[in-house]
């Protein structure tokens, strides 16, 4: 029995071992290629002689019931990997052959303003999948913390910053001179009115913000100069100073909405770090259109084996702090501290 | 590297110094007074932190330098260990003090951060909590691995007080880095829609946990059989975390989705 044991447990170490040297040789690939890598076919050996032992390992527990603690994180640790099977992409191939569930693993939709659609880009080839429902954006806009700054550089690196507020002098001390805010712009355009070129702030969809600042030398020259947000560090080789204006981005948000036939059925803000959950798919924020903030792009997810990884998360976090801290480190006999 | 001339810097640095002085004494086999400076650094790390929360106006756990700050503050753990788990190691946790706030007082920026949406989540704080909390139990049961290696002359009964108590560590430290990791898979799935995405530092902790776990089987079949090979396993594994902790961070060698936490 003993000798058994001892095989058992030198078969899991070798496992345990050659997990860790993938593990590390996945590091050294790059998340992309280790994301192949650990999903190539070749791999799927592996994985599954791992669910079995550890299976089998359950079986011998249940038997014996030895120690609850161990009981749940061996348990957590079979379900983990069972859920991320099943939702992998061969997972979900599976799921298409044997139970006839059609569902997308991953994709991206991309969304205009005030648009619905229901195809999700699949893969990099481009092929189109269609969701049983489809989804409206209302609006997507980009929130920053406030307040914005006005940056100034000089070409030897001296720098300042200051918060933008309309028509407040600041001092650039007593080599520069100084300076000015005199507009601010949420969406900066240049219209022709009667052959005359005119600076307006539109009101027309798109987001191009900019202010007009200007900078007094102390020679009394004054120029004026218009700041970009979205494209920063503009200059001609004769300016003096390299302007920026920045505020550091707070959040995303893309407000939509789920269609049904027709009829509107759930309306959330997705946003980084809260994704929406319907339908079986999570959806999240994930890109943007740069220039015009015409369109968001959201990742779609499905969700299969999610519930039953997290499942496994809890047993396994349980299960650990069972064993290690309830039932091991508190006990007052040391006696298994010796081990067998 | 920057040094930071400000009262917070300070502060940090008069931890640093009272805590090394600690060492010193200990070393020198005035415990009673190294224990005394110990709980005056403490204090002082106290001090530090209160000051940032005050500064900054909410719980200071948003970014590394505030992290470290917080770990600065060991002292309740040392007690923990010596009263609860009877295990000691006051000097070896006064080295560790210095070691959490080098990084504090010379590496990390101490401007208030404004966070990347990515980093705006409840999970954040509890996540890195966990793991650097984990990572103090796993340091002082590496201490103590390496005490028992290089104690020579001594009785059995000595050098397996020096194992066990370093198993004891990674008993208490192994449920926490379990947590961390789990907290940081189950956040990865809010914000990127991936709970595991085979990224360099994913990657490396989980070759770090799967480290501790070959440990305890190991060690479940051995006891204390192989002590030795028991304690080189804990300082592989520190080894382990400190690539993960650092060389994924510092060394341009990996780019992954983990990269603005330096
Ligand atoms: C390859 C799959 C695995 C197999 C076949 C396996 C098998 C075993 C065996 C045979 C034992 C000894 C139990 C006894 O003495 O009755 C054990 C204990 C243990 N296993 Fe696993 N195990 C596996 C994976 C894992 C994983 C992934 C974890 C992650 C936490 C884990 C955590 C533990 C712990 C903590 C113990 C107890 C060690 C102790 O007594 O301190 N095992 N396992």
């Amino acid at each position: 029995m003993i000798k058994f044991h001892q095989t058992q447990m030198l078969i899991v170490l070798i496992f345990i071992f050659t997990l860790i040297l993938f593990c590390i040789y996945g590091a050294f690939l790059g998340a992309d290629r280790a994301q192949e890598f650990f999903n190539s076919p070749s791999m799927s050996t592996p994985w599954f002689v791992l669910l079995i032992m550890l299976s089998a390992r359950l079986f011998i527990f249940l038997k014996s019931a030895r120690n609850f603690g161990l009981l749940l994180i061996h348990l957590g640790c079979i379900l983990i990997l069972a859920g991320a099977m099943y939702g992998s992409q061969t997972g979900h191939l599976f799921q298409r052959k044997f139970f006839q569930i059609d569902k997308i693993h991953r994709g991206q939709m991309l969304i205009g303003q005030g648009q619905e659609t229901s195809q999700v880009v699949l893969g990099r080839d481009g092929r189109i999948g269609q969701l049983p429902f489809s989804i409206k954006l209302n609006e997507f806009r980009i929130e920053y913390y406030e307040p914005k700054f006005l940056q100034i550089q000089t070409r030897q690196g001296q720098l300042w910053k200051f918060p933008i507020e309309l028509n407040t002098e600041f001092d650039l001390g007593s080599v520069f001179g100084k300076v000015k805010i005199l507009r601010k712009f949420q969406n900066f355009r240049i219209i022709l009115d009667n052959n005359i070129r005119k600076i307006i702030d539109s009101n027309e969809p798109g987001y191009n913000p900019a202010i007009e600042v200007q900078i007094e030398y102390l020679t009394g020259e004054t120029i004026n100069q218009y700041v970009f947000e979205n494209f920063g560090g503009h200059s001609h080789p004769q300016d003096k100073f390299l302007l920026s204006c920045t505020g550091a981005i707070r959040d995303f948000i893309s407000d939509i909405a789920i269609v049904e036939n027709r009829n509107t059925v759930a309306r959330k803000n997705i946003e980084v770090n809260h994704p929406l959950h319907y339908g079986g798919y999570y959806f999240y924020q994930q890109s943007y259109d740069e220039q015009g903030y015409q369109f968001s792009i959201l990742s779609v997810v499905s969700d299969s084996g999610l519930s039953i990884v997290y499942s496994g998360y809890l047993m396994l976090v349980a299960g650990v702090f069972w064993h290690f801290w309830l039932s091991s480190l508190f006990k007052t006999k040391e006696k298994h501290l010796y081990g067998n | 590297m920057e040094i930071k001339y400000t009262a917070q810097g300070l502060l940090i640095y008069v931890s640093m110094a009272i805590y090394i002085l600690a060492f010193f004494f200990t070393l020198i086999k005035y415990r009673k007074t190294g224990l005394n400076l110990y709980v005056i650094g403490f204090i002082a790390a106290l001090c530090s932190f209160a000051y940032r929360w005050h500064h900054v106006n909410h719980i200071p756990m948003q970014n590394l330098f505030e992290v470290f700050l917080c770990l600065g503050m060991l002292y309740p753990v040392s007690l923990f260990c010596d009263k609860i788990l009877r295990v000691g190691g006051y000097a070896a946790d006064m080295l560790i003090g210095v070691i959490v706030l080098f990084p504090a007082g010379f590496v990390f920026k101490s401007e208030p951060q404004q966070l990347p949406p990515a980093l705006q989540s409840w999970l954040f704080a509890p996540h890195v909590a966990a793991y650097m909390l984990s990572y103090i139990f796993m340091s002082k049961a590496a201490f103590w691995a390496f005490a028992h290696l290089t104690t020579v002359k001594n009785t059995h009964q000595a050098i397996v007080h020096q194992e066990i108590a370093a198993y004891k560590m990674v008993c208490a430290g192994f449920p926490l880095l379990t947590l961390g990791l789990i907290l940081g898979s189950y956040w990865g799935q809010c914000a990127w829609g991936d709970f595991w995405g085979w990224d360099p530092k994913e990657l490396w902790s989980l070759a770090s946990w799967l480290f501790y776990v070959g440990y305890f089987h190991f060690r479940s079949m051995y006891g204390i059989k192989y002590s030795r090979i028991n304690s080189i396993w804990v300082i592989l594994g520190l080894v382990l975390i400190l690539i993960t902790l650092l060389w994924v961070n510092l060394s341009r060698l990996f780019h992954g989705l983990h990269s603005y936490a330096t």
